[in-house]
């Protein structure tokens, strides 16, 4: 029988290895850039908010807090509440509430027929992306050692409830949950000799030539739709070839291997949360990656968070009525979530640019959900955060619409990173950008 | 393939409904279906592949990105598609694997004394052929020459060989299957070559690559005649490894990595500990593999009386010294197949409480392919909340009143309730918070009449289902889209009726299932995409 990865890491007393905290070495300043790069970064966050408690009071620029945001009152100029803004893509189509509303999140589109089972359509497929995410990736995040990292804290499900990143249609990229496969994708080979380096490198030019060189050898005899498979598998060869052979920063260090954690266990959730974000502010301190989304468990969800005391199920949780005492504990789960922002900001907002202004002024961070509420899964005035600079919205406010389309903000923040879009994901949920953004 | 339950309708869907199961139906004539685009290796392929290449056992697709599902088959070639993190998960792979072999192994790829150019090509030869799965063309064979003089050139000749297997890892000759027999002119069905067939077979049968055998069978002609296709997969099934190309199936379908991530609530269940849900899938996985090495059929895997058991699971009965694990032939009725062993069970079932509606749509949804739809929208879905003073039946069936949810419950629920006497643990019990557990119910609708009727326990209700012609069915359904990586289309519905019913007049032997799906046209053919309307 295999020795699973968990019983070597329990060893033989069943202890839990202690890991080490990750050491920020790298420098206070951005990597040089002469002008200030622009970040965006997505949050997704299961089934939906106590709204009670999340959504502000007060009118458009005079608003206070709830008490789910109260660890981020220090950004409170730099934050941007919605309401009224309807994920309506979201409320038909083939899969239940969950699954088209995590598709839909930052794609706009509906999701795939699915799997043939029984021609009742029901059988929801992946969603019909591409996610704003790696749109944004393609304008901004080039030449960077990690074009885009989809982070997961126990987000397990490897189906359409566990994913909101896409490529393209049915182009799912599955979030990575380990943070010792993170550190690996944004620091391997780091701290490696130079000589040693520059012996690697050459070695590794040679086969990635040879790989080339193969993949079109083997293009000759395939169909039309696998020709551009692999020019797609060609191209990404392709970057790491460029970026293996192009100098590491030299300015960043890499911080200590986290070693191995049980991140498939729900008691290791705080303990991946903080390694996954360390990781991720370090790659953005660095400039190793400027896109990422990190997904917080799945639109399943079925996980319970012991370390903030529930025990069970936070899915069930979140169907519980908006008196019942039951449903206070989603509250708490979605103030610890805002902790965990709270930090990201602090660390974005700690990161001096060159000309003087910080890193969180052209970050946008966007924070939002599957469901607005769990108990009904309403599509309606979803609970979206937005946070940051990186779209130039206009921010401190809490903004107003009427029924408006969810992918008309999409628009908005495809068009904050420079582009001149009217529509995206499914175009008869687009009106044109939002109104009163910028 | 699907009868729509009557009357569960929510969302409006239209009704299907599929003839009735005693229809003859055995006449229809088979489509050539459209066929598999390239398929990546999944990552249990590339292990297995990889120590049937190198002898590399330690399981280098560990960081590689997990694959998207397809109704839980991780195998689907549409969604299995290359990403960065693949490509980089790839190059460290490979660079592991070259050096480790060299140094370890260095006979498993070296197949001469001398270090010149010659043995250098015989290298690429023979290691070529099996990376590959078939002999390299002369433009492949000159890129990896021209690498390997280059290297030989600067590092000598154990850096070109380590340089060179490095490159044939990442080619997508070696982490693609090409199974579509493209010639220079396009034709609408083709009929796939040896080689091509080779690697479908061992991959499909073994989850690996073709040994040498094998690839002398496609070599030779053999499998290009019924009969030498029949010998081969008749030989391939009889060798130890067809068990581990069933279980990857079995694995996937049963979620095995989901049984291992489940957590109990301590405060309902303090029994629950990590090994313990290790335990749960590793007896699972025992139990699956003891059917598939005795009687080898679906019905065995539904009635058998066999539970693995070790010390972390000494709460289930049977004695276990360590953490060795005890085959047991249990007595009674309380352990009789899939059904009713404790991994599947506290599996499907809540964190502080069993669960008949993940209990009943497990029966519904992949034993007899009769799913109910989704619950609709604005459905309140929220599980009655634990109690110390009822039962879970007596709380779920008031719970399943109201309009909106008795559509589908009054046949997801009965189904479950048979399944009451195991609580969300999978531990018997004969009452609940002190009242008697009544197990009663089962199937109220099904295209399959058979299965239909009141029964009392799982024990019974899996008696049922193993003598029925649309489990048997539906079970093929799925073994056959895992054998093609696709998702299937209503062209593929004659087929996995002929393949069903040579499974269920086989006595549901699962070997016979994946020889008639070898023996299939779908399996032996393809449609080119490109030329079909």
């Amino acid at each position: 029988m295999k020795l699973s990865r968990r019983q070597i890491l329990r060893g033989a007393g069943g202890i839990v290895v202690g890991l080490p905290f990750l050491e920020a070495l790298a420098p206070h300043k951005a990597f040089a850039q002469s002008m200030p790069q622009k970040r965006f970064i997505g949050i997704y966050h299961p089934n939906g908010v106590y709204t009670p408690q999340w959504f502000p009071t007060g009118d458009e620029n005079n608003f206070t807090l709830g008490p789910i945001h109260q660890s981020l009152a220090p950004w409170k100029s730099k934050l941007l509440f919605t309401s009224g803004v309807d994920m309506q893509v979201a409320v038909s189509g083939p899969g239940e509430q969950h699954q088209r509303g995590i598709g839909a999140f930052l794609t706009g589109a509906k999701l795939d027929t699915g799997t043939f089972v029984g021609n009742d359509g029901s059988r929801a497929g992946y969603a019909l992306g591409p996610s704003v995410d790696q749109t944004i990736a393609g304008m901004i995040g080039q030449g960077t050692r990690v074009p885009s990292l989809q982070l997961g804290v126990h987000a397990l499900l490897s189906n359409v409830a566990g994913v909101v990143s896409y490529r393209g249609p049915n182009q799912p990229l599955l979030a990575q949950n380990d943070p010792r496969v993170t550190f690996r994708t944004l620091f391997m080979d780091s701290g490696m000799p130079p000589t040693e380096m520059e012996k690697l490198r050459v070695r590794r030019r040679s086969v990635l030539d040879a790989v080339q060189t193969q993949l079109a050898a083997l293009k000759k005899s395939v169909s039309k739709s696998d020709q551009a498979r692999l020019d797609q598998h060609l191209t990404l060869v392709r970057e790491m070839e460029n970026r293996l052979t192009a100098l590491p920063p030299g300015t960043c260090q890499s911080p200590t291997d986290p070693g191995m954690v049980d991140f498939e266990r729900e008691a290791e959730i705080p303990t991946v949360a903080r390694l996954q974000m360390d990781l991720l502010t370090l790659a953005l301190r660095c400039d190793l990656t400027r896109v990422a989304t990190v997904m917080f468990s799945d639109a399943m969800n079925h996980v319970a968070m012991p370390h903030l005391n529930i025990t069970s199920d936070i899915h069930n949780l979140t169907h519980y009525g908006d008196g019942d005492p039951e449903r206070l504990k989603v509250a708490t789960r979605d103030t610890w979530q805002a902790g965990v922002l709270a930090t990201l900001l602090q660390e974005l907002d700690s990161i001096q640019e060159m000309d003087g202004s910080k890193a969180l002024d052209h970050t946008l961070v966007f924070w939002g959900s599957d469901v607005s509420r769990g108990n009904v899964h309403s599509h309606d005035d979803m609970p979206f955060m937005l946070a940051g600079g990186g779209a130039g919205f206009r921010m401190g406010r809490f903004v107003k619409w009427t029924n408006a389309y969810h992918n008309d903000l999409l628009v908005s923040i495809i068009n904050g990173y420079g582009g001149n879009l009217t529509t995206y994901g499914e175009a008869a949920f687009c009106r044109g950008p939002l109104t009163n953004l910028t | 393939m699907f009868g729509l339950l009557a009357g569960c309708k929510p969302g409006g869907q239209p009704p299907i409904v599929d003839p009735p199961i005693d229809d003859p139906r055995v006449d229809c004539v088979p489509s050539v279906t459209p066929g598999t685009p390239l398929r990546l290796l999944t990552r249990a392929e590339y292990d297995l592949t990889v120590r049937d290449l190198l002898g590399a056992t330690n399981r280098p697709s560990r960081d590689f990105p997990r694959e998207p599902l397809a109704h839980g088959l991780d195998n689907d070639a549409v969604l299995n598609q290359v990403t960065g993190a693949h490509v980089a998960g790839y190059l460290e792979a490979a660079e592991f694997l070259a050096k480790d072999t060299l140094v370890n192994r260095r006979s498993a790829v070296v197949p001469c004394g001398t270090t010149d150019q010659a043995c250098g090509e015989l290298f690429i030869a023979t290691t070529g052929l099996k990376a590959f799965r078939r002999p390299l063309n002369a433009e492949e064979r000159a890129n990896l020459n021209t690498l390997f003089t280059t290297i030989n050139a600067t590092e000598g000749f154990d850096g070109a060989i380590e340089v060179t297997l490095q490159s044939m890892l990442q080619s997508p000759q070696f982490l693609y299957r090409d199974e579509q027999a493209l010639g220079p002119v396009p034709m609408p069905v083709v009929t796939l070559g040896g080689f091509e067939l080779a690697s479908r077979l061992s991959y499909f049968l073994w989850g690996t690559m073709p040994d040498e055998q094998l690839l002398e069978a496609a070599a030779n002609g053999t499998l290009d005649t019924p009969e030498g296709l029949e010998r081969e997969a008749r030989r391939m099934l009889a060798d130890g490894r067809s068990a581990d190309g069933m279980m990857r199936f079995f694995s996937q379908w049963l979620y095995l990595d989901g049984v291992e991530n489940t957590e109990k609530n301590p405060a309902v269940y303090p029994q629950f500990s990590p090994a313990l849900a290790t335990a749960w899938r590793a007896s699972l996985e025992l139990f699956v593999k003891d059917v598939l090495a005795h009687e080898g059929t679906l019905s065995a895997l539904l009635t058998s009386n066999v539970m693995y058991t070790n010390d972390a699971m000494s709460m289930y009965g049977p004695a276990a010294p360590s953490a060795a694990f005890v085959r047991n032939e249990m007595p009674g009725t309380q352990r009789k197949g899939l059904l009713t062993q404790p991994g599947f069970l506290a599996f499907k079932a809540m964190p502080d409480g069993s669960s008949p509606v993940r209990r009943g749509i497990f029966v519904l949804d992949q034993l007899m392919c009769e799913v109910p739809p989704p619950p609709p929208a604005g459905a309140n879905i929220t599980p009655p909340a634990p109690s110390v003073s009822t039962t879970t039946r007596a709380r779920f069936a008031a719970h399943s009143q109201s309009d909106g949810c008795i559509g589908c419950h009054r046949f997801i629920d009965p189904v479950g309730f048979t399944f009451e006497n195991y609580d969300g643990m999978g531990l018997w019990r004969d009452t609940e918070n002190g009242e008697a557990i009544d197990a009663t119910g089962g199937v109220k609708i099904s295209r399959d009449t058979q299965v239909i009727g009141d029964v009392t326990g799982v024990a019974e209700l899996s008696a049922k289902l193993a003598t029925s012609r649309n489990v048997h069915d539906c079970v093929a359904k799925e073994v056959y889209r895992f054998a093609l990586g696709r998702s299937l289309t209503q062209a593929d519905t004659c087929t996995t009726t002929l393949v069903g019913d040579r499974f269920m007049k086989s006595g549901g032997n699962f070997k016979e299932l994946m020889l008639a799906i070898v023996q299939s046209d779908s399996f032996r053919r393809n449609a080119n995409p490109e030329m079909t309307p």
